[in-house]
């Protein structure tokens, strides 16, 4: 039905009144839809009184379409009416019908006719009627012409802004959440009468596609059709990648294919929909009876594709979303569950299964630093094709033996590697604040399509997991320390000497070990080891598996009854600081093992034990005479102010001569470690002197000499 | 390859025969613990037995599963080289 009229009727009574016609528009099946207007006496007389005559003519032109030129239809033997054909809404035809004409000189002849059928004689009425002649380019026939051009010219306009319409209305529909694939097409083929079936095709395997959903008349039996890309017209547009229009396609041999199902349309389409992550589906669709679509009928299928890819990219996003969050529910309950666990093996077990479930790679590993030596274990799953041994290897060289700064977070990223069989794996260090436990090591399935989600969600895996080794580790510590201590004190019970003598030993050497600047763990382990040297190595092995206090033990007391230095060389830090604390505690001196090995170690412990002499000289001459030191310090001072040093440099030099050390000093001005370190350096380099101890000494030979 | 909406579930079962590495269950079993039907279940038990996280002591028609400890070498051998 004609939808926007006015303007069309104004245009039919205009050219009926300019050229004496009367006009009528029926469709293509002969409808009336504009009704007559117009003066035209012998057509208004048959159309008045004999309807059914002309009705007839009308119905019977439909065999005459689909021209686009106007015509003359002959109704009677030298009465014509002109036909314009034109594109109306929906890419419908429509027919304007004007007339009635005559031919020039058979006016008497139609007369003659027409009475003889209806018995009236017409003459007067075919005296007024229009004239034509049977030359080409009729004038009268260039003006109907131009009423039809007119006619489609003012239904393109609204065409577009149908379209326009349709495009909103489709939008609406496909972010309404209930609005579903079928709904939307099934309405595309209602409001539409160009189309007549809809179909949707997706990939069924790697080089097939299927039919899954039909929409339409004439079309159920495509559903479930199967085809490769490129096979005949439907399959063309997988390779394109583009929208595709057949029109005759009844003469083109590719559609074979469809017709092998059934199909037989006269024009058809396809439209490729582009997927999130290339998962292709396709849109095809036309028409039983039209060989050829209109323009707009043609955009309409574009836009539908486009809006259908709109609708399927929604739902494709909100499947992902909701993806993510159930990933991310997950993670939560697997970090609650490595948060909670106090079992080192459990956690290091998450890692390793929950990795290979992501990944479902060959294999997933954690290489294992054990805590205090360099030994490396490893917890493996899967089927490497290689040595996994000589790979962990490779891993904790890479990881281990360089020393991580607490600065540098990029350490702590995963990164990419491969094995020496050429397995690319990702290498996650278990890592918490500058002290990395273990690496987390995913082989990649090449496969994986979404690799990136993948790796961030082994970061933080890997993150919350190195976090958790630590804390169980640390748990286990203080199990062992509270042991330790228990089994120290029961020492007491039977044998105070020896207590002593184990305190003491335990006491030099956590001074001595911090000195050196070694490793708390390190110091906890020398210090353990000092504290349990009573008992034999069987038991500790016994009460302590996890530890290395047995073998610090051992080596230790090895060292004590050497005689080459060679041993010590070799011995570990630890087990050297333990046989050179006990050494000391047993005799009071160290001789006898200076005289086996020379090495740096001794001197330090001599220079430590010296400064630890001196130290407690000092604090005896404090305690003895408070008021004596005070007049010295007085005198001193006065001293101190007649040097060529700054007021800053006399303070500290003042607080040097009363035995704070750098620290101390820092604390009691307000300033920096770093800063007396530098005024200290400087009063050396004024007073000329090497160390502290002559920096006293020349201060107070000064202070003789002026006296 | 399970199909990505089962990671979570595979997850999960992961989870419970990790939890429990003594129990043996078949699918109705880890079914009702799980609140799934056996369908849901069915792909992803598959898989773990493909990654070797978990064994069938059963059958093909009557399986029942147990968790499989990862594989542990203790003291790689072999010195490390600085990089």
């Amino acid at each position: 039905m004609i939808q926007r009229i006015e303007l069309l009727q104004e245009l039919q009574k205009s050219y009926a009144e300019k050229y004496n016609l009367s006009i009528i528009m029926t469709d293509d099946n002969g409808k009336i839809i504009l009704d007559r207007v117009g003066n035209n006496p012998l057509f208004n007389w048959f159309y008045d009184n004999k309807r059914e005559v002309l009705q007839e003519e009308f119905n019977r032109a439909k065999e005459k379409k689909v021209n686009t030129a106007p015509y003359l239809y002959d109704i009677w033997p030298g009465a014509y009416m002109i036909v314009a054909p034109f594109h109306g809404e929906n890419g419908h035809i429509y027919l304007i019908w004007a007339g009635i004409v005559i031919v020039e000189g058979t006016e008497q002849l139609v007369n003659e006719q027409l009475q003889e059928s209806v018995n009236i004689n017409f003459i007067e009425m075919i005296n007024n009627t229009p004239v034509i002649t049977h030359e080409p380019n009729q004038p009268l026939m260039k003006r109907i012409k131009r009423l039809a051009h007119l006619a489609t010219i003012y239904f393109k306009d609204h065409d577009k802004s149908d379209i326009y319409e349709i495009q909103k209305g489709l939008f609406r529909k496909v972010l309404e959440e209930r609005s579903q694939l079928n709904t939307i097409l099934e309405e595309s083929l209602q409001n539409n009468l160009e189309f007549d079936f809809f179909g949707i095709a997706k990939k069924h395997s790697d080089d097939h596609y299927k039919v899954t959903e039909v929409f339409g008349h004439g079309v159920k039996s495509m559903r479930g059709m199967t085809f490769s890309h490129g096979e005949g017209l439907i399959g063309r547009p997988l390779i394109t990648d583009k929208y595709e229009y057949w029109e005759n396609v009844e003469k083109d041999p590719r559609s074979v294919s469809l017709s092998r199902y059934g199909l037989k349309p006269k024009s058809f389409f396809c439209y490729p929909l582009k997927r999130y992550q290339d998962s292709s589906t396709l849109l095809f669709g036309g028409s039983h009876s039209n060989s050829k679509m209109s323009t707009r009928c043609r955009e309409l299928g574009k836009i539908l594709g486009s809006i259908l890819e709109t609708g399927f990219l929604i739902e494709d996003l909100q499947k992902e979303n909701q993806q993510q969050i159930n990933r991310l529910t997950s993670m939560v309950e697997i970090s609650k569950l490595m948060v909670s666990t106090h079992d080192f093996k459990r956690i290091v077990y998450i890692l390793v299964d929950i990795s290979l479930n992501l990944m479902e790679g060959p294999f997933t590993c954690v290489v294992l630093k054990e805590q205090h030596n360099d030994s490396v274990n490893l917890v493996s799953r899967g089927n490497p094709n290689g040595n996994l041994r000589e790979y962990a290897k490779n891993v904790a060289e890479r990881h281990f033996l360089n020393p991580v700064n607490t600065q540098q977070f990029e350490i702590i990223t995963p990164k990419f590697e491969e094995t020496p069989w050429g397995e690319r794996t990702l290498e996650c260090p278990l890592w918490n604040r500058g002290r990395i436990v273990g690496v987390l090591c995913v082989a990649i399935n090449e496969q994986q399509a979404k690799l990136q989600e993948h790796v961030n969600f082994l970061q933080t895996l890997s993150v919350i997991g190195g976090v958790s080794l630590q804390i169980v580790e640390q748990e286990e510590e203080e199990l062992d320390d509270k042991l330790v201590y228990s089994l120290f004190r029961a020492i007491k019970q039977f044998d105070q000497d020896v207590y002593s003598i184990l305190e003491e030993a335990a006491k030099i050497a956590k001074e001595f070990a911090e000195m050196q600047g070694l490793p708390v763990p390190v110091i906890n382990e020398i210090t353990h080891s000092c504290l349990l040297s009573y008992y034999s190595s069987a038991f500790i092995q016994e009460t302590l598996p996890e530890t290395r206090l047995r073998t610090v033990i051992d080596e230790g007391n090895t060292l004590l009854n050497v005689n080459k230095g060679d041993s010590w060389e070799s011995a570990s830090i630890s087990a050297q600081v333990f046989a050179l604390a006990m050494a000391y505690v047993k005799d009071q001196s160290i001789n006898k093992l200076e005289k086996v090995y020379d090495g740096r170690l001794i001197k330090d412990f001599k220079s430590f034990l010296y400064e630890t002499q001196v130290l407690e000289e000092k604090v005896s001459i404090a305690e003895t005479s408070v008021s004596i030191q005070e007049q010295v310090l007085d005198t001193v001072t006065s001293t101190i102010q007649e040097l060529k040093l700054s007021p800053r440099e006399q303070e500290v030099l003042d607080l040097v001569i009363q035995g704070y050390n750098n620290k101390e000093i820092a604390q009691q001005l307000y300033i920096s470690g770093h800063t007396v370190k530098n005024h200290v350096t400087k009063i050396f380099q004024k007073l000329e002197v090497p160390d502290r101890a002559h920096a006293i000494s020349k201060v107070y030979r000064l202070k003789h000499q002026s006296g | 390859m399970v199909q990505k909406e089962l990671l979570p579930l595979q997850m999960e079962c992961t989870m419970l025969f990790q939890s429990n590495p003594y129990m043996i269950e078949t699918i109705e079993g880890i079914a009702e613990k799980l609140d799934r039907t056996k369908e849901e279940l069915l792909p992803v038990l598959s898989q773990l037995v493909i990654q070797g996280i978990l064994q069938n002591l059963g059958d093909i028609n009557s399986p029942r599963y147990r968790y499989k400890e990862p594989s542990v070498i203790t003291q790689v051998d072999g010195d490390l080289k600085k990089a």
